[in-house]
């Protein structure tokens, strides 16, 4: 039974037509396979994705060491000494105080992210810079790129000039209102005393003046001497 | 990448044994062609790296009794009718068409095993490897369907 089987099925046989169409159909594939477009293909598009994967990778971190690379560093001299750091997009990434007073600012004003003519600026108008500071600020611009050094440069020398014009102009007008209100009150407070002092002698004098029958020549000098500072007084 | 020698080569050697199968699945000739060049296209698109001659062979009747099996799904798409339909032709010197056609009237599961065991020449193991069931399924496959032939044919079927 079983070579009946195998007989049996060995009669089954695929004739040439079908052969040759079958061969004919996979080779018709075959050629549109080979003629089908580069763009067309997966490869085209995975390497297109994997080309556009780079490029997004190289300019992001290209941004990332844009944004957190040193290009500059700003010197603000002086009794006060801060030093900034400055990315290439000209915003301060680090500060420090370069001596006591600069630290003590330094942890009272947070400069770092802002714009480093924003930073001058907020380290100038603290109350602790101009007291040590005085009117003249001195900054110093260190960069790689000699054209941005001097335009730097320029722009933190306006700043310091800015500051010592508003800082005069601010002690001047202070100095003023300070002397006027110093002269008022000294006026005010001379003619009370004067007339507490004037009333008080005026007594001691009439109080002198009794005893005056029996006294000698230091009643005059004393006499004198009040008439003296009386006279001073009302100056 | 197949080349056009290889598709020459891949047709004359594995044609026959496809339309057997096909056969044995009662399909006609337009169908055992239209099956032919699908498990054709498959290998080539797969293109998958084979460990032997063997293993291709097992290969492409796997994806062949798939195909057939697909194919039922998809008898709404033909566009000949049944009356219509041409069978594949037979020459043979001894008319065995009786065991053929006792063949086709066993149930498809039992067809493949018998097909495989007694033309193929494969093992019970080797079978369950290709149909992807148990080695003890394949052994109570072939039992029925020796019992069933036996009841169709009679005689010995061992």
């Amino acid at each position: 039974m079983s070579r009946k089987i195998r007989d049996a099925f060995d009669s089954v046989k695929a004739d040439e037509q079908m052969k040759e169409k079958t061969k004919e159909t996979l080779i018709a594939q075959l050629d549109s396979c080979s003629k089908r477009r580069f763009y067309q293909r997966p490869v085209f598009y995975r390497t297109l994705a994997g080309a556009l994967l780079l490029v997004l990778v190289f300019a992001g971190s290209m941004r990332a060491y844009e944004i957190k690379a040193e290009a500059a560093y700003i010197t603000m001299e002086g009794p006060v000494e801060i030093g900034l750091s400055v990315n290439g997009k000209e915003t301060v990434i680090s500060a420090e105080g370069l001596n006591e007073d600069g630290e003590s600012i330094i942890s009272q004003v947070d400069v770092t992210g802002m714009h480093y003519q924003e930073a001058l600026q907020a380290i100038m108008e603290t109350d602790s810079y101009q007291e040590c500071q005085g009117d003249k600020a001195k900054v110093k611009v260190s960069c790689h790129d000699d054209e941005q050094e001097a335009d730097m440069q320029q722009s933190a020398n306006e700043a310091c000039h800015s500051y010592g014009q508003q800082y005069r102009e601010h002690h001047s007008r202070e100095h003023d209102t300070e002397t006027e209100g110093h002269r008022e009150k000294h006026s005010g407070q001379g003619n009370g005393k004067h007339d507490e002092k004037s009333r008080g002698d005026q007594s001691e004098e009439s109080q002198e003046n009794q005893q005056s029958s029996h006294s000698s020549g230091d009643s005059d000098y004393e006499n004198t001497e009040h008439g003296h500072r009386n006279g001073h007084h009302g100056e | 990448m197949m080349t056009k020698w290889d598709i020459n080569v891949i047709v004359e050697e594995y044609a026959d044994t496809i339309t057997r199968i096909c056969y044995s699945y009662g399909k006609n000739y337009d169908d055992t062609q239209d099956i032919m060049q699908n498990v054709f296209l498959k290998l080539m698109r797969a293109n998958p790296e084979f460990d032997s001659k063997e293993h291709e062979k097992a290969w492409i009747i796997r994806v062949t009794i798939n195909e057939c099996k697909d194919f039922l799904k998809n008898i709404f798409r033909r566009h000949t009718s049944l009356e219509e339909a041409q069978e594949i032709p037979i020459e043979e010197k001894e008319d065995l068409s009786y065991i053929r056609e006792a063949v086709l009237k066993l149930p498809d599961k039992y067809k493949s095993v018998i097909y495989l065991f007694y033309y193929e020449g494969y093992t019970a193991v080797e079978i369950a490897g290709i149909l992807h069931k148990k080695e003890n399924t394949v052994y109570t496959w072939m039992n029925r369907a020796r019992q069933m032939l036996k009841d169709m044919v009679g005689g010995d079927v061992e």
